[in-house]
């Protein structure tokens, strides 16, 4: 009996092999495409704080798409990235002061994989088995002005049994004690994506169109995000108007380094985000990598993009609409300045960054069109997290600037969870209870 | 003019609404360009392991099923058949299945015959040609791409790979020095971790590995996986066995039935001794992921357990199978001297292979092809050869100890 059960696992095996004329001899396959989200920063706030007007909350959101069901595997921040949120307070296209962030991912029984050997019911519950710890620093013309930590990250949404009454069991929230004595406030962790559009709107091409619109398409998703928050009068210099930006850098290395251990070298900047949708939208794809590695004072060599735009060009054989002579220099001046008797600081350098004024107050009623609506507290000035960025697009692509009256839109003007009254502001991360999002779940 | 309009047009707010509206302007023609790159639909590839498309088992086979029946639906979409080749492409890796690479390549050359520029096809279809092991092809088309895109840092690390696998070290190392200095990620920490270890730096090896592991997505099972066993692999060079096992543990965990993560726990096994247990561990993989590689190691164990009549079984498997796997001659005839079977065919594949490629691997079979035939000079020559990047290799390492003792003998 084995013989022909040998002769047919045999066969069986050859014509698997003859199929795999590719089969890898080597175990040195190593993947060459792969996202990096613990170092791509989604989206920056910065805004003035509606409870302490005298506060300004700085936001910068990494990781994107985390499925709140997304175990075994789960989200946390890069243990060897460099993470920072930046200031120019002079207009001078570079920073002033960074506070830095750096986080230590700590597994207390290695000998289990689970997030939670048991219900976590504070940042330090012992049978929170994974966690991370963060420092945060600030860098002032150069010098490290102090270092906070370490604290704890505000642990994973991972759902009812690893994680009952999320929220009510610590914020995440430490406050820390700047070198000039002021106090300031910071979390670290997951939370709910604030962001919210309809992604149909990018999806023309199956048919996707406004009609469609009006499911928020980063509903239900988390991120990670870094929060900060401190007095408006340690961020300013002679100017009340800041520009803010946030960076994610990994170290390089080398392949020849003789038999060192320690061979990790410089920091080479990975991510750069500051005004939402110019990174998304307006960079061709080519350029992006080039855009992420690159400082707001060299963002003269993207000018061509906005001095002479293929935009109007495009739009005036699409649509009609009579493209402007260029070189386009109104553009140049206000996408790379901010806006003059807003948010333009004096004798600024061109440089993209969300800019905001901290000298105008927030309002107890945000509009969520900003600008558009008279509410100067609102985006461009800085960007809030109520602020609808894509509303405000829409609106001006059909006519706002020609007289139309519209309420174009995608349908979503709001965000799907509410956002908190207090630091750091952003909802809760949905619950890893609730059904998967993205992929299919497996089979148990 | 309404009231509302002149509010909303004071001086500052006229600038924010030209921002506005040039920003919406750009979205509709990134949207438009899409839409008419081409005359037909055109899908924006999106990647396995990016923005929330995961690579667990179960993601691979759900978006490999969805993308083919959407390919079907629109066969002209290049874009579609992008991400079908890519997602076959990961599929293989964990399948062993290299006939789903065919079918990549043949969506990726679908994808090209409408538009024969088309940046992402054509990056694919460079690592397509590496995992066919068509190196020097690989190499072409990564070459033509980072003329096109200086900046995407992929295509340095496919020439660096191509020019690796060839032997071409300094070319390969040069690629990845500037994969990892323009770019760090978890692809260039990865690469770095293998060049170290080609250069005997097993720690620094483990160091950039480590770093590789850590830049890997949470939801990219696979690459976690591939990653954690790696350094699994590491670690038992160093003969650190628990380390490894962590590792390896880790692994499992986060891509179940992973073939690098079962490989490696086998190894752990049969270093305390367990070679039954190791034995049915392969054996299950085997029923999934079948390759030659896999069946003589299953047989070398048999041996070692004293079943001489399962461990020829499995030789022959192992044997037949790489008969037909040609882009490997080098494992067939180390595979042929390991186990004293047909050693003048075995020097006469090794060398074969060694007049196209001088990797340290093809060198050392040929090393070892030649020990056994009793050609102890040539042996001599050929490795050196592979010794000459300085690995700490552990079968290199004895092959070299085996070729200098009959020397030796040789000359007394």
């Amino acid at each position: 009996m084995r013989r022909p059960l040998y002769f047919l696992t045999l066969f069986v095996l050859l014509v698997a092999y003859a199929v795999m004329p590719g089969r890898a001899s080597s175990h040195r396959e190593a993947p060459l495409i792969s996202g990096d989200p613990q170092a791509d920063n989604t989206d920056v706030y910065a805004f003035m704080s509606p409870d302490n007007p005298d506060m300004v909350t700085l936001i910068a959101s990494y990781i994107p798409f985390e499925d709140p069901a997304g175990g075994p595997n789960f989200y946390r921040f890069g243990d060897s990235v460099l993470y920072e949120i930046k200031i120019d307070n002079n207009g001078d296209a570079a920073e002033d002061i960074t506070y830095q962030f750096r986080f230590t991912s700590v597994v207390n029984n290695p000998n289990t994989f689970l997030y939670a050997t048991g219900p976590i019911s504070r940042l330090d519950d012992p049978n929170r088995n994974m966690y991370q710890t963060y420092t945060v620093s600030r860098v002032q013309n150069g010098q490290t002005t102090f270092v906070a930590g370490p604290m704890r990250t505000m642990y994973d949404n991972v759902g009812a049994a690893s994680t009952p009454g999320y929220g009510a069991n610590g914020s995440g929230v430490y406050e820390f004690r700047q070198a000039d004595g002021t106090t300031g406030h910071v979390f670290a962790g997951q939370t709910d994506d604030a962001f919210f559009l309809d992604l149909r709107v990018f999806d023309l091409l199956y048919g996707g169109n406004l009609s469609e619109a009006g499911n928020d398409s980063l509903a239900g998703f988390n991120v990670h995000s870094i929060a900060l928050q401190v007095p408006r009068g340690s961020l300013r210099a002679s100017s009340p108007i800041i520009g803010v930006w946030a960076t994610a850098s990994r170290p390089t290395t080398t392949t020849r380094t003789a038999g060192s251990e320690t061979s990790t070298g410089n920091f080479v900047q990975v991510s750069r985000l500051g005004m939402p949708l110019v990174n998304e939208v307006v960079l061709p794809v080519g350029q992006k990598d080039k855009w992420n590695g690159s400082r707001p004072a060299d963002d003269a060599q993207f000018g061509v993009y906005v001095t002479d735009p293929e935009v109007p060009k495009l739009l005036q054989a699409v649509y009609g609409i009579p493209a402007p002579a260029t070189p386009r220099n109104d553009l140049v001046q206000v996408f790379l300045t901010g806006v003059p008797g807003l948010n333009q600081p004096a004798g600024v350098k061109p440089a993209e960054m969300l800019r905001l004024n901290t000298d105008i107050l927030p309002t107890a009623s945000p509009a969520r069109l900003g600008v558009l609506a008279g509410d100067v507290s609102g985006f461009p000035n800085g960007r809030r997290l109520t602020d609808d960025v894509i509303d405000i697009t829409l609106q001006a692509a059909v006519g706002v600037l020609g007289g139309v009256k519209t309420s174009l839109g995608d349908g979503v003007d709001r965000n799907d969870l509410a956002f908190r009254t207090t630091f750091p502001y952003l909802a809760f991360p949905s619950s890893g209870s609730l059904p998967w999002k993205l992929n299919p779940r497996p089979p148990q | 003019m309404h009231a509302a309009m002149r509010k909303l047009l004071t001086p500052a707010n006229v600038v924010c609404v030209v921002i506005i509206a040039a920003v919406a302007a750009m979205i509709t023609v990134a949207n438009w360009r899409d839409i008419h790159r081409s005359r037909t639909m055109y899908t924006r590839p999106a990647l396995t392991g990016t923005r929330g498309l995961g690579t667990s088992r179960e993601h691979l086979d759900a978006r490999v099923a969805e993308l083919r029946t959407r390919l079907s639906a629109h066969p002209q979409d290049a874009g579609l058949a992008i991400m079908l080749a890519d997602a076959l492409l990961r599929q293989a890796r964990t399948t062993g299945n290299a006939g789903l690479a065919i079918e990549a390549e043949r969506s990726l050359k679908r994808a090209l015959d409408g538009d024969v520029a088309n940046y992402d096809a054509n990056r694919l279809l460079a690592a397509v040609y590496l995992s066919q092991h068509r190196f020097r092809e690989a190499i072409a088309v990564a070459e033509k791409n980072r003329n096109a895109r200086p900046s995407d840092p992929i295509n340095d690390g496919i020439i660096g790979d191509g020019h690796l696998e060839l032997g071409d070290y300094e070319q390969a190392f040069d690629a990845f020095d500037r994969m990892v200095t323009s770019r760090p990620s978890a692809a260039a920490y990865a690469r770095v971790a293998y060049a170290r270890e080609l250069q005997g730096n097993l720690a620094g090896a483990i160091e950039a590995m480590k770093l590789a592991a850590d830049a890997t997505a949470a939801d990219d099972s696979e690459s976690l996986a591939w990653h954690r066993s790696q350094v699994g692999d590491l670690y038992l060079r160093l003969g650190k066995v628990r380390d490894a096992e962590v590792e390896y543990t880790a692994a499992s965990h986060a891509f179940p039935g992973h073939p690098f993560a079962v490989m490696g726990y086998a190894k752990v096994l049969v270093t305390r001794g367990d070679r039954t247990g190791a034995l049915t561990l392969l054996q299950s993989l085997q029923r999934t992921a079948p390759t030659p590689d896999l069946a003589a190691r299953i047989g070398d164990l048999y041996k070692q357990l004293g079943r001489e009549a399962d461990a020829e079984r499995e030789f022959t498997l192992a044997e037949a199978g790489w008969r037909v796997d040609a882009p490997e001659p080098k494992n067939l005839a180390r595979f042929l001297a390991d186990h004293d079977r047909k050693i003048e065919e075995a020097v006469t594949i090794a060398e074969t292979a060694a007049a196209n490629r001088h990797d340290i691997f093809t060198e050392d079979a040929l090393a070892w092809a030649y020990y056994k035939a009793g050609r102890v000079e040539d042996a001599r020559r050929a490795i050196a050869q592979a010794l000459r990047t300085g690995t700490r290799d552990a079968d290199i390492l004895a092959h070299a100890a085996a070729i200098r003792g009959a020397r030796q003998v040789a000359s007394r």
